[in-house]
């Protein structure tokens, strides 16, 4: 079976290699694309000759144009560009990044039809650029391989404009930037050359440049590459790379385990990699790699029916909370309903019970976390979890989570499931139901009647509160002050309470700002 | 005649049946459970999401919104011990289900609005404020 070496685990030389000539990479890589790149179809490289100059393809031009960046000019109609004077490409980014400014500044003093007309204009000069500069992509990527000038400002010096302008220049020259590489990416991807695909050097100079910029992780790993198409074979050591950084916390690790589990599932379905020789990889990972590999491992080998029962057992050992919680959240959103709940309960044993997961499966399909709750219900086991299937499935908001909230309350024999069918009554259904429940909570022995059980109410009254139940609040806040053996903290989180929401003294900002 | 140490004697008179004798001791602990936030499924709406709460940095993929946020403050859970203490309440604090929406965008090419909105917030479940404490002994408070 075929290993990859992670460049983490290279021998020194190889990896002080690639440490140090990423950036010089990118900018070759740029290089390259720069003296390969040949004018896509209709597409004139202008570079050096005006645009006016161009007549005969003009009209394809445009049309060619509109195709290719459907996701820039879908909404709104590019118009072809006329009359534009010949740009470089800097050119181009310092007038986009101007208008960009401009837009901003209009927007910010209310002048709406302005900054419609000025992103009107920004979107025709960067189609303009698209068309006019046929590698724009590679001297996207170059510009991006360099830090940004040092004033940020955009405005030349001009600091009166600097503080007008609520968005930065540096941000609007990355998102021109990064909105070029999206297009070229796009691009390049269509054409395929003797087998390899047009996107594979652009990506890996996107690559080159993540492993010196660490700083663009989000912006172009997880923008541009992660769950896309591009990330193919010849990536495999670069993207092994970041993973080694960010075990050694100088690459994010959220983003390297993206980028990992994206190549994986490329190779995968490429045929590059069969499912068998991944799992193997995964396997040994997922006890021997750093925290973005296991990780990714984890993942890959949980969506895999042969290889979950590893998992949830590695799960079981190792008791590792942070990896319960990502393949939870993974299950959830992944896994067909049933086999996702089984993996929940698993992580649930771990973390002790998160709610997201169950709120996200809860949301996909609400009847199955109520027909697992009445099963647990009629055989009185699993409060704990009974308690976050009555919250997940109760805040989807939807009929039957409320129905499973109002039938927790009245008959779940454990307290603690009752106060989440509370918060629940009170968060989702407040107008209908909120105030009875409270009121039927404190004449239950077990809940008003405990003055543990006190300051949850007064956090379910709350609720109220933020629904704008100033009555109800009224009401339910003096028969709480009335109550008996209420400790000293809840009293005062009580009265905060009735302070801020009654008539009159509404606060603007809530208490947990 | 027998002497009692002064110290426990104050600190039961002061407490009552609120400190247990070692008898009835717990021996359980409380345990700091670090605040976190857990973002729910994202959606497309060329924004991310940059939300600070209590300090707490919540961060949302690029260009997407998640449905929902919830935000576990840092609470205690109690915990067995060998030690001759017991976990002791002294609060409650809330886990927040924050719900999110993406709004539209004005402009295109420059994404000017912050499009990755609170449209409500939520408490879902109490969470226990404790501290440890001693148990007294028994032979002491009799």
């Amino acid at each position: 079976m075929h290993h990859s070496v992670p460049a983490g685990n290279a021998p020194f030389p190889v990896r002080r290699i690639l440490g140090c000539s990423s950036l010089l990479l990118a900018v070759a890589v740029a290089a390259l694309l720069l003296s390969r790149a040949e004018p896509e179809p209709g597409v004139v490289d202008t570079k050096t000759r005006p645009l006016a100059a161009v007549t005969a393809t003009e009209g394809t031009v445009a049309n060619d144009a509109k195709t290719l960046t459907p996701e820039l000019s879908g909404r709104h109609e590019v118009a072809a560009p006329t009359g534009t004077a010949a740009r470089t490409f800097d050119e181009f980014l310092a007038a986009l990044v101007e208008l960009g400014l401009e837009t901003s500044r209009l927007a910010d003093a209310g002048q709406e039809d302005e900054a419609i007309e000025r992103d009107r204009e920004a979107r025709e000069m960067f189609a303009a650029m698209l068309q006019s500069i046929a590698d724009a992509d590679a001297m996207a990527l170059a510009a991006l391989s360099t830090p940004p000038p040092a004033d940020d400002s955009g405005t030349n010096g001009d600091t009166t404009a600097s503080i007008a302008a609520p968005v930065p220049a540096g941000l609007l020259r990355e998102n021109v930037l990064v909105m070029t590489l999206t297009v070229g990416l796009q691009r390049r991807h269509a054409v395929v050359n003797n087998g390899r695909n047009g996107s594979e050097a652009l990506t890996g100079g996107i690559l080159a440049t993540l492993q010196a910029r660490s700083d663009l992780a989000a912006r172009l790993g997880d923008e541009l590459l992660v769950d896309k198409p591009y990330l193919c074979e010849a990536h495999e050591p670069q993207v092994l790379d970041l993973v080694a950084r960010s075990g050694e916390g100088t690459f994010p690790a959220a983003v390297a385990t993206a980028l990992l589990s994206t190549l994986w599932h490329n190779l995968q379905a490429s045929g590059a990699r069969t499912s068998e020789h991944l799992a193997g990889l995964a396997l040994l990972l997922l006890d021997d790699g750093n925290r973005s590999e296991q990780l990714a491992a984890a993942r890959l080998l949980l969506l895999d029916e042969r290889y979950r029962d590893v998992v949830l057992a590695h799960l079981r050992r190792t008791k590792d909370a942070d990896l319960a919680r990502t393949l939870a959240m993974a299950a959830a959103q992944e896994l067909p309903p049933t086999a996702a709940f089984a993996v929940l309960t698993t992580c649930a044993e771990v973390t002790g019970g998160d709610t997201a997961p169950f709120l996200t499966l809860a949301t996909r399909e609400p009847e199955l976390l109520r027909r697992e709750y009445e099963q647990r219900l009629g055989d009185d086991v699993h409060p704990r979890l009974r308690a976050i299937l009555v919250t997940g499935a109760g805040f989807t908001n939807t009929p039957e989570g409320i129905e499973l909230a109002r039938l927790a309350f009245a008959s779940d024999p454990d307290p603690e499931v009752r106060m989440r069918a509370l918060f629940v009554l009170t968060g989702t259904a407040a107008e209908a139901l909120g105030e009875a429940a409270i009121a039927a909570a404190l004449d239950d022995p077990k809940l008003g009647g405990n003055p543990e059980r006190l300051g949850a109410i007064v956090l379910a009254l709350e609720n109220l509160a933020r629904a704008g139940m100033v009555n109800a609040v009224h009401r339910i806040g003096t028969r709480l002050k009335a109550t008996a053996g209420m400790s000293a903290s809840t009293r005062e989180s009580l009265d905060r309470l009735l302070a801020e929401a009654l008539p009159g003294r509404i606060a603007t900002t809530p208490a947990w700002r | 005649m027998r002497s009692v140490p002064f110290l426990p004697l104050v600190l039961a008179s002061l407490f009552g049946s609120a400190i247990p004798a070692q008898a009835d001791c717990e021996h359980t602990k409380a345990v700091e459970v670090p605040a976190r936030s857990s973002l729910g499924p994202s959606r497309e709406c060329d924004e991310g999401l940059d939300l600070v709460l209590s300090g707490l940095q919540i961060a949302g993929r690029a260009r997407n919104c998640p449905l929902f946020a919830i935000y576990t403050p840092t609470h205690y859970e109690a915990a067995s011990t060998t030690d001759n203490t017991y976990a002791l309440a002294y609060g409650s604090t809330a886990e927040v289900l924050i719900r999110l929406d993406c709004t539209p965008h004005r402009f295109l090419l420059f994404k000017l609005d912050s499009t990755c909105d609170v449209v409500s917030m939520t408490n879902t479940a109490e969470l226990k404020l404790l501290v440890t404490k001693g148990c007294v002994e028994a032979d002491i408070l009799h």
